[in-house]
């Protein structure tokens, strides 16, 4: 299976030697990291990891199954670079191991498939073709966490875990015009990144977000070349694919003139923002023409004031709504204030604060089904803290979240929504427009 | 290599999942925070006292060496399986059992983690003073074994200050305990509790913790004061306690460690002053107040360049940043960061600055110094690239400079990290002659075969360990 014999990692070695050698073995990564709470094994937390790699990087070790399944108990979740006293990524450094392991043993055939077959292929629409057949195993979460259990020859349990709604007949593109116009003279031309989440099971996040954008008058435009982000691929080690995933979202925005880059998809996000930059070395701007926003980041740093003013008046009482900020949107984007702000401005709810709600909430692409007894520990906590607030919504901003979460929380038959914070916006400006 | 016979054993006292035997898995327990390593043979990862006895007699009778892990964290080497064998992971026995309001002692297992210690007390309005840097992932088994100090150590003391009682799996494999679970006072017999303290897994295996507890100060207030040379830093500190006040803390910075706080903090702290003291007193609220105005005043008069004092908890904070971020600028200048403990009396610590810089000169080594002015212990700070062997033998000989001249001055190898491996060879310096053999005849009569944490401390024999 080997495909080279040497026993170095040029990916490690060009990319992030020096994160690895700069790693000084003082441990404080496992105060954060949630899978080393779990189970307080040094392959959890990120010193272990990082030693490991470093055993691969000097020869020390030689790459095997064992060793990729360790650097695959990873949420990537950054959680160990905010303790890391030297400063360091290490969650980058798995991501870039994996992508060796993935060089060296090629993916197991499963991954490949939904890889680099489905996601990897050129556009979002004719990715549901597939996914409509597989309605039943709901594939998008497949596609996320490669959580296809029975083939893996795991438990299905998982499947019954994690929480997706029906996937709709007609994905979101389909459904919407490349360029959407505003009731008014356009204050602004925005690009919106739809992300297959939004583009197959969760459609009412992209409509929220559109139509919140077009409220506020900005003419909307969607892409149509655009595809998958490439994250999923970026986590599992496919960096092949994830480049071309980069050349094509590039070239789709850089057809349209555009003022900012929206999206509202967490993990996406991070992906535009950190991980594009990371592979081209140029910042969004020159990658994909325009600066990206996190739609609630958008809304709140530019808009709060209007969003305001087309609020419902009369709101009779107030849902309780807590919030749940994912890994990738609050620790890689630095954007946690900004959601909070606008559940703050909408009258028909009272926003409460959960315990630890940085907290990762367990889902991590490929780790959800190689760790599922973890992952569903850690999601029960979640779903503990969210319970203690008394809260009957979870407003968050990350599709994978969304599917763990509410799974998490129907599993305890707990009635406690989950809805992204721009949909549960776009409901109060409805609710003003008497609709 | 481990016989298979004593794998299927363990196996049927732990489970199989508890035991590790993968090269990959040996790998990620044979170093600490030292970056020292050596791969053990197996790993046992436990739950309770009993599996911890009975794995203790099956490896002395086998003959196998086992050496006892909290967290990893230690600087000394003390959890590395020097000599090959077992490692035993202890945190996984981590509940906290009891915390008496009424008697102030808190009951735990030795994996729970120090900050969370700190926290569960603290939300019943009690106080758990020990903190070291590592506070957020140290375990209290580890910090008991190290003796471990913190920045709060002037006035409220380390570790050894707070145990009353332990539970002990001797080398033999009985059980035993110590001292009281109990009562904060009793006296009967020798202080075996004691004895345990600061042993660093070389005498027995702590399974249960009692501490005492105390309450919380009620007001503090902080200060950062500047000053243009080492020696009036060192005389304010010793003026301060001539002056009869005690701070919680008095922490001390160098000129390196100040330039790599601005190069990567950008605080507005002088680039040019020479040295830096983050001063913390607390109390009873009328107390802080006149004490804080004496200070200042000492301060001032001994020739500061200027004072800082926080009003408000926000203040407080961002003057704490300067001590806070020491070690995480100074590690970000190169690539290996080997963090030193060299300990003074207080009057001393001007001197031992100046040797420290001279040998920084002598072997063209960046060092920076930081650590705890008021009890004398300070943390010279090398910063080199691991991967340069010439480097790394300047290390070696920086280091040995730096603590015989420690001991000269009265001083001792170790403020707080334990003495482990790093520093077994320096032992006989600072303890002559009578002091280690008794230290060596304790260690026989406990651990007659040498199989619990060997060769560490009181080693006969010098381990060399190479870098990871
Ligand atoms: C960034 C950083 C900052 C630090 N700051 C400080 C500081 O301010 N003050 C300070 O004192 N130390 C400090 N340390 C050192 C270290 O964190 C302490 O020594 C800590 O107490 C070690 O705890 P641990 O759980 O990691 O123990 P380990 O490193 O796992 O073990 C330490 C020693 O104790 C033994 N041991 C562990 N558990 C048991 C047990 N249950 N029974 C018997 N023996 C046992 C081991 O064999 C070993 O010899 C720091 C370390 C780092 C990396
Ligand atoms: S990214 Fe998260 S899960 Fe992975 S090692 Fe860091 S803290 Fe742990
Ligand atoms: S906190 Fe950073 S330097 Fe320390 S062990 Fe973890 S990764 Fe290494
Ligand atoms: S991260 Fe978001 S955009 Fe990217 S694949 Fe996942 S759901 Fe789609």
């Amino acid at each position: 299976m080997t495909t080279s014999n040497d026993n170095t990692l040029p990916l490690i070695e060009e990319y992030y030697e020096e994160q690895i050698i700069q790693c000084m073995k003082c441990g404080m990564c496992q105060s954060t990291c949630p899978v080393y709470y779990e189970d307080s094994l040094e392959t959890g937390c990120a010193r272990g990891k990082l030693a490991l790699s470093e055993a691969l990087l000097h020869g020390k070790l030689e790459p095997n199954h064992k060793i990729e399944m360790i650097f695959n108990k990873c949420l990537l979740c950054h959680a160990c670079a905010q303790a890391c006293p030297v400063g360091l990524s290490p969650d980058k450094v798995f991501a870039a191991a994996r992508a060796e392991m993935v060089k060296r043993y090629d993916m197991p055939w499963i991954k490949s498939v939904i890889y680099r077959k489905l996601l990897g292929q050129g556009k979002l629409s004719s990715l549901t073709g597939a996914i409509s057949l597989a309605n039943r195993l709901k594939l998008f979460s497949l596609a996320r966490s490669l959580s296809i259990p029975k083939m893996l020859g795991k438990s299905v349990e998982r499947l019954s875990f994690i929480d997706l709604p029906d996937i709709p007949s007609k994905p979101f593109m389909d459904r919407f015009p490349e360029v959407l116009e505003p009731k008014v003279k356009p204050i602004g031309t925005v690009g919106y990144f739809v992300g297959c989440a939004q583009n197959s099971v969760f459609q009412d996040v992209a409509e929220a977000s559109v139509n919140v954008l077009l409220s506020l008058g900005y003419r909307v435009i969607i892409p149509k070349g655009q595809g998958c982000c490439g994250f999923p691929h970026y986590g599992a080690g496919d960096f092949e694919t994830l480049k071309q995933k980069i050349a094509q979202n590039s070239s789709a925005f850089k057809k349209h003139k555009l003022d900012a880059i929206i999206i509202s998809c967490a993990t996406g996000g991070s992906g535009l923002k950190d991980v594009y930059p990371e592979i081209t070395k140029n910042d969004d701007i020159t990658t994909l023409g325009a600066k990206v926003y996190d739609i609630s980041e958008f809304l709140a740093q530019k808009h709060l004031k209007d969003l305001k003013k087309i609020m419902p008046k009369n709101t009779k009482e107030k849902i309780k709504v807590t919030y749940h900020d994912a890994c990738h949107l609050n620790r890689l984007q630095g954007v946690a204030s900004q959601p909070r702000d606008l559940l703050n401005i909408m009258p028909s709810y009272e926003f409460v604060e959960m315990e630890n709600s940085t907290k990762c909430c367990g889902e991590g692409g490929g780790f959800t089904v190689y760790y599922q007894e973890i992952s569903t520990n850690v999601a029960n906590r979640k779903r503990e803290t969210i319970k203690n607030t008394g809260a009957k919504i979870v407003a968050l901003g990350c599709p994978g979240c969304r599917a763990q979460i509410s799974g998490a929380l129907k599993q305890d038959g707990l009635n406690i929504d989950t809805r992204h914070t721009v949909c549960l916006l776009w409901d109060e400006i409805k609710k003003a427009n008497g609709k | 290599m481990i016989d298979k016979n004593i794998i299927t054993e363990l196996e049927n006292i732990v489970g199989k999942s508890n035991v590790l035997t993968d090269p990959s898995d040996l790998m990620l327990y044979s170093y600490d925070a030292t970056q020292f390593y050596r791969v053990p043979d197996l790993v046992v990862v436990v739950h309770n006292s009993d599996e911890i006895s009975k794995i203790v007699k099956l490896t002395r009778k086998n003959n196998v060496n086992l050496y006892p892990r909290g967290s990893g964290t230690n600087l000394s080497g003390g959890s590395i399986p020097a000599d090959g064998g077992i490692v035993m992971e202890l945190n996984r026995l981590n509940k906290i059992l009891d915390i008496d309001v009424q008697n102030r002692i808190a009951v735990l297992e030795p994996g729970v983690v120090a900050a969370t210690l700190d926290a569960e007390v603290s939300k019943k309005g009690l106080f758990y003073p020990p903190d070291p840097g590592s506070i957020a992932v140290a375990t209290i088994g580890g910090c008991v074994a190290e003796g471990a100090g913190g920045l709060r150590a002037l006035k409220y003391g380390t570790t050894k200050d707070y145990i009353i009682g332990l539970e002990v799996v001797l080398p033999n494999g009985d059980i035993l305990q110590t001292g009281s679970l109990s009562t904060l006072k009793g006296s009967p017999g020798f202080d075996l509790t004691h004895l345990f303290v600061g042993s660093e897994g070389t005498l027995g295996i702590i399974t249960k913790i009692a501490v005492k507890l105390i309450y919380p100060a009620k007001a503090r207030k902080t200060f950062l004061v500047m000053y243009d040379s080492v020696g009036l830093a060192g005389t304010a500190v010793a003026k301060i306690i001539e002056n009869k006040i005690i701070p919680s803390t008095m922490e001390f910075l160098d000129k390196i460690t100040i330039n790599a706080v601005e190069d990567f903090k950008k605080i507005g702290l002088p680039r040019d002053i020479e040295a830096l003291l983050l001063i913390e007193i607390d109390g009873e609220t009328e107390d802080v107040e006149v004490s804080a105005k004496i200070l200042e005043d000492v301060c001032m008069k001994v020739g500061a360049r200027s004072i800082s004092v926080a009003k408000n908890d926000a203040q407080r904070l961002d003057l704490m940043e300067a001590r806070r971020s020491a070690l995480p600028v100074l590690a970000r200048l190169k690539p290996t960061t080997i963090l030193e403990d060299a300990t003074v009396p207080r009057s001393k610590v001007p001197e031992m600055l100046e040797k420290i810089h001279d040998i920084q000169g002598k072997y063209d080594l960046m060092i920076g110094s930081f650590g705890h002015a008021g009890d004398g212990n300070l943390h010279p700070t090398i910063l080199v690239d691991r991967r340069n062997k010439e480097e790394m033998k300047k290390v070696d000989m920086a280091i040995k400079e730096i603590f015989d001249y420690c001991i000269d001055l009265g001083g001792t190898l170790t403020g707080e990290h334990g003495i482990g491996i790093v520093k077994a060879p320096f032992m006989e310096k600072e303890f002559k002659k009578e002091g280690l053999s008794l230290f060596r005849d304790i260690k026989k009569a406990l651990d007659p075969d040498n199989k619990l944490n060997p060769n560490k401390v009181v080693g006969a024999k010098e381990v060399h360990l190479d870098y990871i």
